[in-house]
């Protein structure tokens, strides 16, 4: 852990000369009605050009500004975390090993179907602690040398011959490990945000699982321990209801969620992936000098690229721009 | 049928041989009648796995296009990286398995697949850290892979009843155009032969006869 002080007026002043560079919420809107080269003009135009340079030798069309995305906000993240200093630097990089998480576990995925190094490499987003050269390196091992070299490491738990259960294991670890360090911290705020960041990841497994018609003891297995209102409990309260009674139940639970009883499983995802974000933009003003201000800036961040992508893949795979437009965390 | 379409010179003009001739056109012309009526059955059968092949590539091409648009959603909300992540949990291939089935004698593929669909905490994937999104799309190219397979196995039994239309048709004509014709004509080559040898003998007869009574 760092001992350094915190400097929260010079980090928030970078913010916010960081936040003035992110997309206004205004020109989403403005995009929607334009063709796809004149948003993509648009995009390579602004503050993704570097990044579009670099990796046109690689990449063409819709996948090269794709990419780029992906790019830029590992390097903004790689920015964000460079310029905190104590506690804040502390919970930025442990927010950011979720990214690692996912490299590690396309990594696994991908060697043990036997997808070559250079495919498995245009899935990483080089986000977390972990070196890009580490990820490359371990793309080219095969599965059981990765799986040992990691467990060997305490990257990921051993003992599990499932890679999907070492996945919602990874997942678990994660969030406890996450939740210590800012109870320790005591940043009450931040401690709710991801305490509601699990209740929703509990409230969509559950859903999706009910949806399955899935085994009760298989949506146990997937919950999280540690929600505040999607708990072991409420699955078994949930337990002989349908998915339909189960989605009017949580509608109940999260009066604030705006679908509708017979919408969707991947619009009420959406909404309520979109309502996580909101809530942690929202309480990103309470505290200046709190690690709340950069959270509020690495949603915000993740939100623009959120948006953008779904703009440029809707225009080119001809999604209604309604459906676009009610996709968009606005 | 093989010796029906010998030249005349290479048949014996024998009241033997003509009889033989008439057991083979005979034989033939059965033979004839027989291969028409399985060209026609063929054709009805045909039609029919036409007519099950366009239902079926009509029901692949509308599962298609809803993979599709459920594939462009992922893609669009989820990103490239995730979903190529999520199909790469994918480790096992579909079982297939081909059995024979008859048709008109013709021995035709019956494809059948076990294990394409799979339940969600089936495909390998953890579920944390995919979305419905995702799961909608594997959900409709499953299905997609179910529609193929049984597009595949009409077409299969298409060509293979084609081929044996051309082959029924192949022999239908050789017999109609060439072999029950040269049977025909040899048949009447060694019938005029035979009268004609009737004639000299009956001639010879006739000059011993006449030579008999002059001595």
């Amino acid at each position: 852990m760092h001992k350094m002080d915190e400097n929260y007026a010079y980090l928030n002043s970078r913010i916010s000369a960081m936040k003035s560079k992110l997309i206004p919420m205004i020109s989403y809107k403005k995009m929607l009605l334009m063709e796809l080269p004149e948003i993509t003009r648009y995009i390579s135009e602004g503050e993704y050009k570097k990044d579009i340079t670099e990796l046109s030798r690689s990449f063409r069309g819709i996948d090269l500004i794709e990419y780029s995305l992906n790019l830029n906000l590992a390097r903004t993240y790689q920015k964000l975390i460079d310029l905190s200093t104590g506690k804040t630097h502390d919970i930025i990089k442990l927010y950011m090993k979720r990214w690692d998480l996912e490299n590690i576990k396309s990594i696994l995925r991908g060697r043990l179907s036997d997808v070559n190094s250079k495919e498995i490499a245009e899935t990483l987003i080089p986000v977390g602690e972990m070196k890009f050269s580490y990820l490359i390196s371990l793309t080219k091992k095969d599965y059981g040398t990765i799986k040992k070299e990691l467990e060997n490491k305490g990257i990921i738990p051993s003992g599990y011959a499932s890679l999907s259960e070492l996945e919602s294991e990874l997942d678990k670890n994660y969030y406890a490990e996450m939740l210590h360090v800012i109870k320790t911290h005591e940043e009450k705020e931040l401690e709710q945000y991801l305490l509601r960041e699990v209740d929703m990841h509990n409230l969509k497994i559950l859903l999706r699982l009910k949806k399955e018609n899935a085994p009760f003891e298989r949506i146990v297995n997937e919950i999280m321990p540690l929600g505040r209102k999607v708990t072991p409990g409420y699955i078994i309260k949930c337990k002989d209801l349908t998915f339909e009674e189960t989605v009017s139940n949580v509608k109940k639970l999260f009066p604030t969620l705006q679908f509708r009883s017979d919408d969707s499983i991947a619009i009420i995802e959406q909404e309520v992936d979109k309502s996580l974000i909101l809530y942690g933009e929202k309480i990103s003003h309470l505290h200046m000098f709190s690690p709340l201000a950069s959270l509020g800036f690495i949603l915000r961040k993740y939100m623009e690229i959120l948006n953008l992508r779904l703009i440029i893949r809707g225009k080119q795979l001809n999604i209604p721009p309604k459906t676009i437009e009610r996709m968009l965390v606005v | 049928m093989g010796g029906g379409n010998l030249p005349l010179a290479e048949v014996n003009p024998t009241r033997s041989e003509l009889l033989e001739l008439k057991r083979k056109i005979e034989f033939s012309q059965v033979g004839y009648d027989l291969l028409k009526k399985k060209r026609d059955a063929l054709m009805l059968e045909l039609f029919a796995a036409i007519k099950k092949a366009k239902d079926a590539r009509e029901e692949l091409d509308r599962e298609y296009e809803i993979a599709l648009e459920k594939i462009a959603v992922a893609q669009a909300t989820d990103g490239i990286a995730k979903l190529k992540s999520s199909a790469f949990a994918r480790t096992d291939t579909p079982d297939i398995i081909v059995e024979k089935q008859n048709i008109m004698g013709i021995e035709v593929p019956h494809i059948s697949t076990v294990s394409v669909r799979k339940k969600l905490y089936e495909r390998g994937y953890g579920i944390g850290n995919t979305s419905s999104r995702i799961d909608e799309a594997s959900y409709h190219y499953e299905i997609v892979v179910e529609k193929i397979i049984i597009a595949a196995e009409f077409e299969a039994i298409i060509k293979r009843i084609l081929t044996e239309i051309e082959r029924t048709k192949r022999r239908v004509n050789a017999l109609e155009h060439r072999i029950i014709p040269q049977l025909i004509e040899t048949q009447q080559k060694i019938q005029t032969r035979l009268n004609e040898q009737e004639r000299e003998n009956i001639f010879v007869i006739k000059k011993i006869k006449k030579c008999m009574r002059g001595s």
